[in-house]
């Protein structure tokens, strides 16, 4: 039964026995079955079927409005936030469900991290800008431990080079691509297990995004990447799957490959042709 | 007919434009003319005085009795001018009256903006507004007819001997006075704070609290201090509280237990009742005037640039 809906979600009809099989082999880290998220009882996504895969770069596209960013909000309950916002049907991570009564979004939020459209450092410095995670969750405060969880994130997230020498300069004090690597530095510091993405590069220049999508690249052999992205050629760039969005629904999902050259449904060959959206 | 009409406006909408254009001048032209004269009258007159007093003695000495004799063999009238006692008065004051206000206004600015509701937002911010808009003559008498008794008796009780006229009466109400400045300016500097950084901070699972001790407070110090600073330029100009609350004695201390008097209130003793209008007396308003002035303009024009640019980091 489960089996089953990993192979066929809602909404979805392809035919790829080659990319079905190697589905199979792979774990979903997280299940997202009948999924239905409203603002102030105004429908925003109705009945989201999505699987995504373990250690993988799934994107979310579609056309402003279409629910991608609502759905990747869910996954790590920033939607709680959101007085007016209702969500039903269920999410798991590693089959536990997210939404369960005594599920404790402290924890849960530090097994998914989140990047954000804007670069949002803090206006601390550098160093406690990474160490800020590790200080909450009481992974280490001071000394060597947190030395050492600062400068490994730095590295993976590729900025440890630049600011090696400046960890106590403001974080404001960064380029944009700088700011954005240090945010995803800050989300990486207390070790999740996935990482979402909200169109990271959109306030980015393309130098900038090019050295973010090569990281997105990196981080995906250790971490389960969602992304929302406006950026077609971005989501064929860094996805190994992409899922296409389209006023609320969830029209298709599969190979990146098979959505940008091979789509099942008219909608996402309309979209990703350009004469939508 | 078509030719003129490029070239030609009836006159009259010229000379009303100008006139307009004149009368508008002219408004603004006065009120920047009578704050010039002013401050011009408040330096001259200072001058005067210092001619008589030595500026060094008005500044640095710490004895303040300002009757100056009528006649040679007056006893004890021989008139000193150390303005210290009255700056110290007027700084315990307002230092009582800001750690009543400071957290006051903060913690309520907090709540306002961080975890009231709508509702609860729409009631309580007026409410404060309106504790903004009582007469300070009225909170004046507030203190000196029920919050100095009733200090002076609770003192009584825990056997603590507390002057009538205590500075911490005063500076307690004064206190009052000035939350609604500090929570309203910290209210809006608090909600500047981009939602970015509250998710940025929620996201990587940090409580409510946690977010606002470690991102939203230290992001928005910066233009609170700039809020208080604009708080205590007020404290320190405030009359009629002390004119009603604070004693007349000059005492040099340090305890808000004791009787203090200020720098405004001694402005409102020298000049009123009759005065000769060149005493070195008189005089002493002036130049306390122009100190007062000095030091509030100062903390007025440091804590609006905070607050400005505060503001202008999160545009």
């Amino acid at each position: 039964m489960l089996e089953n809906k990993l192979i066929q979600p809602l909404n979805v009809s392809y035919s790829s026995d080659e990319a079905g099989s190697e589905r199979a082999d792979e774990a979903a880290k997280i299940v997202a079955s009948g999924v239905n998220v409203s603002y102030a009882g105004r429908p925003a996504i109705t009945n989201v079927n999505l699987n995504i895969r373990s250690k993988a770069v799934t994107a979310l596209i579609g056309p402003s409005g279409c629910g991608k960013t609502t759905f990747l909000r869910c996954i790590n309950r920033m939607n709680d936030l959101i007085e007016t916002c209702q969500v039903s049907g269920s999410i798991t991570l590693d089959n536990e469900d997210v939404y369960g009564d005594d599920v404790d979004v402290v924890v849960l939020r530090r097994r998914i991290g989140m990047v954000f459209q804007k670069p949002n450092p803090f206006p601390k410095s550098i160093f406690e800008n990474v160490a800020y995670g590790p200080r909450i969750h009481g992974q280490a405060n001071k000394g060597d431990d947190l030395n050492e969880i600062v400068e490994r994130s730095l590295i993976r997230a590729g900025l440890w080079d630049e600011v090696k020498d400046r960890l106590d300069a403001p974080a404001t004090g960064l380029s944009g691509g700088q700011q954005q690597r240090l945010c995803i530095a800050r989300a990486i510091a207390v070790e999740p297990d996935v990482i979402l993405m909200d169109e990271p590069c959109s306030a980015l220049d393309p130098i900038a995004t090019a050295r973010i999508e090569e990281l997105i690249d990196d981080l995906k052999t250790k971490y389960t990447i969602v992304i929302v992205t406006h950026s077609m050629q971005q989501a064929a760039r860094v996805s190994q799957r992409t899922a296409f969005f389209h006023l609320g629904e969830l029209v298709e999902e599969n190979e990146a490959k098979v959505i940008f050259t091979n789509p099942s449904d008219d909608r996402t060959r309309a979209y990703v042709t350009g004469s939508i959206g | 007919m078509s030719t003129s009409s490029l070239t030609t406006r009836h006159p009259n909408q010229i000379l009303v434009e100008r006139l307009i254009r004149a009368i508008l001048f002219s408004c603004s032209a006065v009120a920047i003319f009578i704050t010039v004269g002013i401050v011009a009258s408040l330096i001259f007159e200072a001058a005067l005085f210092f001619q008589s007093v030595s500026i060094f003695e008005f500044l640095f000495g710490t004895e303040w009795s300002p009757q100056t004799a009528l006649r040679e063999d007056q006893v004890g009238a021989s008139g000193r001018f150390g303005a210290v006692p009255l700056f110290v008065g007027t700084g315990l004051i307002s230092t009582v009256a800001l750690c009543v206000s400071a957290p006051l206004g903060i913690f309520s600015a907090i709540y306002l903006a961080e975890y009231a509701s709508d509702g609860v937002r729409s009631f309580v911010k007026p409410l404060l507004e309106i504790l903004a808009g009582i007469p300070t003559v009225v909170y004046g008498f507030f203190a000196a007819i029920v919050i100095a008794p009733a200090i002076s008796d609770f003192g009584k009780v825990v056997g603590l001997e507390v002057a009538y006229e205590s500075a911490l009466a005063a500076g307690l109400v004064m206190g009052v006075m000035i939350i609604p400045l500090i929570s309203s300016i910290s209210d809006d500097i608090i909600k500047a704070v981009p939602d970015s950084l509250r998710e940025g901070s929620r996201g990587l699972g940090a409580t409510k609290s946690e977010t606002i001790r470690r991102v939203v407070l230290p992001a928005a110090l910066p233009g609170i201090a700039g809020g208080i600073l604009l708080a205590t330029s007020r404290a320190i100009g405030e009359t009629m509280i002390v004119v009603m609350a604070a004693g007349l004695a000059a005492n040099l201390t340090f305890n808000p237990l004791e009787a203090v008097t200020t720098v405004t209130v001694q402005i409102v003793v020298l000049l009123t009742g009759d005065q000769e209008f060149d005493s070195p007396k008189t005089l002493a308003a002036f130049a306390l005037g122009l100190a007062l002035f000095c030091v509030t303009l100062v903390l007025n024009v440091v804590g609006s640039q905070i607050v400005k640019k505060f503001r202008e980091q999160y545009d």
